[in-house]
């Protein structure tokens, strides 16, 4: 579990410390800087997971691009600025605290990585830093040095089985999914199995493909809930059209048609995703997180889960996986302004984000009147969440 | 058991104490629907929303009931805390009457569940911690504020799945209650079995 994520210097967060618990809710105005979380923790996981380079010329949309820097940082300063983000996991012998510094120059137009380290309760484990590894022995002593690309992550690439710690946090950092669901562009055809989610889920089929493979008994599970959750929905399908590609299609109960007095035929229709609503899309892809991606050590953030959702279907989804975090020890982090989402979880589980008009990002754990016999969506609608 | 229930309502005071009465239904029942309703805000003002809220659902239960929904079921959580059992009942009852509602009648499936001290009592009690009513695990045996509260809030969310199986376990049709069950928890045990019939 996250126990702690701290954001200095991305996009309107200067200085942010998230102290997380195993339910989180993140609240706040549009702006307050909500997506900007999951997006930081996104991009460190891409980084460290992935492989990707922090400022790939050749991407579209590169990790820690120099606008990433908060606007007036780059206004006021004559020299390169410095991005800081540290994330602190509870560790089973302690807490294990990465930090990634990020140089941004923006008159050379150059992004880097200044520095980065792993730390165990507070003693290296391995630092990278200006272009040169430390590596540490078992004992914390300093091991070999040597030097490595300053624009990817030296502890997600460089094997240093001596210590465990480092892969167990690499591993704790592939268990983190960040998501923003773009029903519309979760789409049904696949080529191939991919192991990693695109945070739009716009790569659904092609991961669902992959994640039927590694944990067959969470999709019977899955499935169990899908025919509950979708009405007349039977099955959900991978159709092999031949050459490796696939279509998610989902079966439907057909209409009965009369056969006889007395008699209907019962039949099946199938639907490719495509084809479903953006809805029920959305739906699919919730309930497969829940089912797929929560396990023990998971943490699972959603950014607006009730995005394209019916209201009768947001609380059942919302219990489940407040069902399973509890009960498999994992971690959600989920970002909503739905009166459904704040009246459930904030009270027990807010923190609320907010900027005090064009300046930073702060967060605090959301607090209401104890007295004041509202709702919080009512409290946060009226604009009074400051007492 | 007859027809399967479609659709519970749970009113509780608390995510924590709903969430175990929720996670019973779910497994004592299987019901197509459970609506979880908490209150808003903080201790006082939720007790008082329940008392509030009570009398509203007994009428939209008695209403859907009249309407032919007859496999609907209400669960109603307060908290005795420093009170009776039956002192936090009777303020239901009360709430009732004063709203014009009929009280409820021995047939009506409306569980009226009043955990002592609190629902964490019985979360800590029906997973093997030896407890008593007077039980307040937000606070040390000094009676302070314990400093790890949120520690101590995560154990007792992590506990409510198992709380939630043993109280399903010991409100099966004549199964005994161990000599050491909390007496609430006894009535509460009679009251479940109510959703059932």
């Amino acid at each position: 579990m996250i126990t702690q994520f701290t954001i200095g210097g991305f996009r309107a967060i200067e200085n942010l410390t998230l102290e997380l618990g195993t339910k989180n809710l993140l609240m706040g105005l549009n702006g307050a800087g909500k997506t900007s979380v999951f997006d930081a923790l996104a991009s460190i996981r891409e980084l460290v997971v992935q492989g990707e380079r922090i400022a790939d010329e050749k991407s579209d949309e590169p990790l820690f691009p120099l606008s990433s820097v908060p606007r007036w940082w780059r206004n006021g300063s004559p020299g390169p600025v410095e991005q800081r983000f540290e994330i602190v996991f509870e560790g089973e012998d302690g807490p294990i605290r990465y930090v990634l510094m990020i140089q941004q120059d923006e008159a050379s137009g150059r992004s880097r990585i200044f520095s980065e380290e792993l730390l165990h309760q507070d003693r290296p484990m391995f630092s990278f830093r200006e272009g040169t590894v430390q590596l540490y022995r078992r004992s914390y002593e300093k091991g070999p040095t040597f030097t490595f690309d300053w624009n990817r992550s030296a502890v997600g690439t460089v094997l240093h089985p001596e210590i465990p710690h480092i892969d167990w946090f690499k591993e704790r950092m592939r268990m983190t999914t960040c998501v923003r669901i773009d029903a519309p562009r979760m789409a049904a055809r696949s080529e191939k199995e991919q192991p990693d989610l695109e945070r739009d889920l716009s790569n659904f089929a092609s991961w669902y493909r992959r994640a039927l493979v590694t944990n067959a008994a969470a999709g019977a599970s899955y499935l169990s809930d899908m025919r509950q959750v979708i009405a007349g929905m039977e099955s959900l399908d991978l159709h092999d059209l031949g050459q490796g590609i696939m279509v998610l299609r989902a079966s439907f109960e057909q209409p009965h048609e009369p056969i006889a007095p007395g008699r209907r035929r019962r039949g099946t229709f199938w639907l490719g995703l495509q084809e479903l609503s953006d809805g029920q899309r959305a739906l699919i892809g919730l309930y497969a997180l829940l089912h797929f991606v929560l396990k023990e050590g998971a943490t699972l953030c959603i950014d607006e889960p009730d995005n394209f959702v019916a209201l009768a279907e947001i609380q059942p989804w919302l219990l489940d996986i407040a069902d399973r975090v509890d009960d498999y020890g994992a971690q959600c982090i989920l970002a909503s302004h739905h009166p459904e989402i704040l009246n459930l979880l904030a009270l027990d589980h807010g923190i609320l984000l907010e900027r005090g008009g064009s300046g930073p990002t702060t967060g605090i754990r959301y607090k209401p009147d104890a007295d004041l016999p509202l709702t919080p969506a009512e409290v946060m609608a009226r604009g009074w969440q400051h007492g | 058991m007859g027809d399967r229930i479609a659709e519970v309502i749970v009113l509780a005071e608390d995510l924590r104490s709903g969430r175990l009465v929720q996670r019973y239904v779910e497994r004592a029942l299987n019901p197509r629907g459970v609506r979880l309703r908490i209150a808003p805000a903080g201790k006082q003002s939720a007790y008082d929303w329940v008392i509030q809220s009570y009398p509203v659902e007994m009428k939209s239960h008695r209403n859907r009931v009249s309407k032919g929904a007859n496999l609907s079921a209400v669960a109603v959580h307060v908290d005795a805390d420093n009170l009776t059992v039956q002192q936090r009942s009777s303020q239901l009852a009360e709430a009732l009457r004063a709203q014009g509602e009929p009280p409820r009648g021995p047939g009506e499936r409306i569980a009226v569940i009043v955990p002592r001290r609190n629902m964490e009592t019985w979360i800590h009690g029906l997973t093997a911690v030896p407890v008593d009513e007077q039980y307040d695990f937000k606070r040390d045996e000094a009676g302070r504020i314990a400093p790890n509260t949120r520690q101590r809030e995560r154990m007792c969310d992590e506990r409510i799945g198992p709380a939630a199986q043993e109280l399903h376990r010991l409100s099966r049709p004549n199964a005994p209650s161990p000599p050491d069950t909390l007496p609430a928890l006894i009535l509460a045990i009679e009251e479940l079995r109510r959703l059932e019939r």
